[in-house]
């Protein structure tokens, strides 16, 4: 082994890194018969063993204690910046969806209705008039007792009083109070809903077609089947003119 | 928080909030970091800044480390080393005042003997010499040094950290031992130089004892 060779091992071997076999042994055999480069291995591994002391005595330092209570405060401090700062960004996103429910649904209740209303069919034209529930208005009917809603939903006020869902099979030609879309369709007479009690009287309205899960309705006050609460029921919403549901009949 | 989590993962729960995987992350690679700091800024208050602001940027970007380039001590040694060359360009202009400040008792503890003061004097030369003759390397030769010598980092971990080939580690370390050689052999001339009538290295610390 030629000095130049040696020179680009030397570090690795003074540094006591790991090095071939056949290249750690030539080098050795090298020193043996190269004064210089033994003189300067020797330097070498002096200053490992130097350097390693060095490593040694400051390898014991330490920051201080304070260094990583002021980071754990600051971490605490941006945390709570950043959950602010993604609560807000959640709640405009949540704004923004329930937006866009919102519209959807207005347009497709719309829709519905428009479909209900829009589409008379001789077996449905006394139907269309009842949907339209109207009641007279105040300025009109000054003096004289005001007609209300329940005078259009015979009943109510016993269902209120009683809200045992009284069933009443009626064929469509019959049908005096209430829609049905199929003649198939049965309906019960209108139940005043618990809530509506406290709403501005019942000016106009609309009746709207749902699906109701049965435990929506054991939840606001009905008598129902609890074992059936999964179940969904078909029924008329009877909306005053706010748009608050005042009233509901079940179809069978 | 359970020991057996990379520090990937601890990253990944620190980044979602939780300040007991910062702790841990804090208390598994701080040392590095300041060890670093400490050899190539030579001052255990810049060391201490610098590891606070790797930190700090650690919490503010951490989410931008991208684990394929590299360990996460790798990335931490990588950002002290760029405020660290920062810190030490602004601060050349400056002249350190060595008589009251923090720095100086620092040294001056280092120089209180226990045991053997010959010998606790002597070491205590040596490594203030190596450390000194680490520190005036010129700022890319002083990093290897510190990586592959004092931190005992691997070629490939330094070449990470420094961005950089591993051939050029391998050579940037060949001229920094050559550089360190040099200066420490001239320290000693200096030294022996500086006490003319003296005779052995004996006689020259038991004088720099008494004046100490």
């Amino acid at each position: 082994m030629s000095c130049q060779n040696f020179e680009l091992l030397i570090i690795d071997l003074a540094r006591n890194q790991i090095v071939e076999a056949t290249a750690r042994q030539s080098t050795l055999a090298h020193l043996d018969t190269c004064a210089v480069c033994a003189q300067r291995f020797a330097d070498e591994k002096d200053l490992t063993a130097r350097l390693r002391v060095l490593a040694a005595e400051s390898g014991i330092d330490r920051p201080s204690q304070d260094v990583e209570v002021s980071l754990a405060q600051v971490f605490r401090l941006m945390s709570k910046d950043n959950a602010v700062a993604t609560d807000s960004i959640v709640t405009r996103r949540r704004w923004k969806v329930a937006a866009v429910a919102a519209a959807v649904l207005a347009v497709a209740m719309s829709l519905y209705a428009f479909h209900l209303h829009g589409r008379p069919s001789p077996g449905n034209i006394a139907t269309k008039h009842e949907n339209n529930v109207e009641t007279p208005k105040k300025d009109s009917t000054a003096g004289a007792p005001q007609p209300s809603v329940e005078q259009n939903l015979a009943g109510v006020h016993e269902s209120r009083q009683n809200p045992v869902v009284k069933h009443r099979h009626k064929t469509n030609a019959a049908l005096t109070h209430g829609t049905s879309s199929t003649n198939s369709e049965t309906t019960a007479e209108f139940i005043m809903l618990p809530t509506a009690g406290n709403l501005a009287p019942l000016e106009s309205g609309q009746i709207v077609r749902v699906e109701v899960m049965r435990s929506t309705l054991i939840a606001i006050g009905f008598p129902m089947d609890a074992e059936r609460a999964n179940e969904s029921i078909k029924a008329d919403l009877l909306l005053g003119q706010d748009g608050v549901a005042r009233a509901i009949r079940f179809l069978q | 928080m359970p020991s057996n989590l990379t520090d990937c993962e601890l990253l990944q729960l620190m980044l979602s909030g939780n300040e007991e995987a910062f702790t841990a992350l804090y208390r598994l690679r701080h040392i590095n970091v300041y060890q670093f700091a400490l050899h190539m800024g030579g001052s255990r208050t810049l060391a201490e800044d610098v590891t606070q602001e790797v930190f700090m940027i650690l919490i503010r970007e951490g989410r931008l480390y991208d684990q394929s380039r590299g360990s996460l001590s790798a990335y931490l040694c990588g950002i002290a080393r760029n405020l660290l060359l920062r810190r030490l360009e602004r601060d050349k202009v400056y002249v350190p005042i060595a008589e009251d400040g923090d720095e100086c008792a620092e040294t001056f503890d280092q120089f209180v003997a226990e045991g053997d003061p010959l010998r606790e004097l002597t070491h205590n030369e040596t490594i203030e010499l190596v450390r000194q003759a680490v520190l005036s390397l010129p700022a890319r030769y002083r990093e290897v040094v510190v990586l592959c010598d004092l931190q005992e980092m691997s070629y490939i971990e330094a070449a990470n950290i420094l961005g950089c080939a591993i051939g050029t580690i391998r050579s940037r370390l060949h001229r920094a031992r050559s550089l360190l050689l040099d200066k420490l052999k001239a320290a000693e001339i200096r030294k022996s130089g500086a006490e003319p009538g003296t005779e052995s290295g004996i006689e020259k610390c038991n004088t720099k004892r008494c004046f100490a």
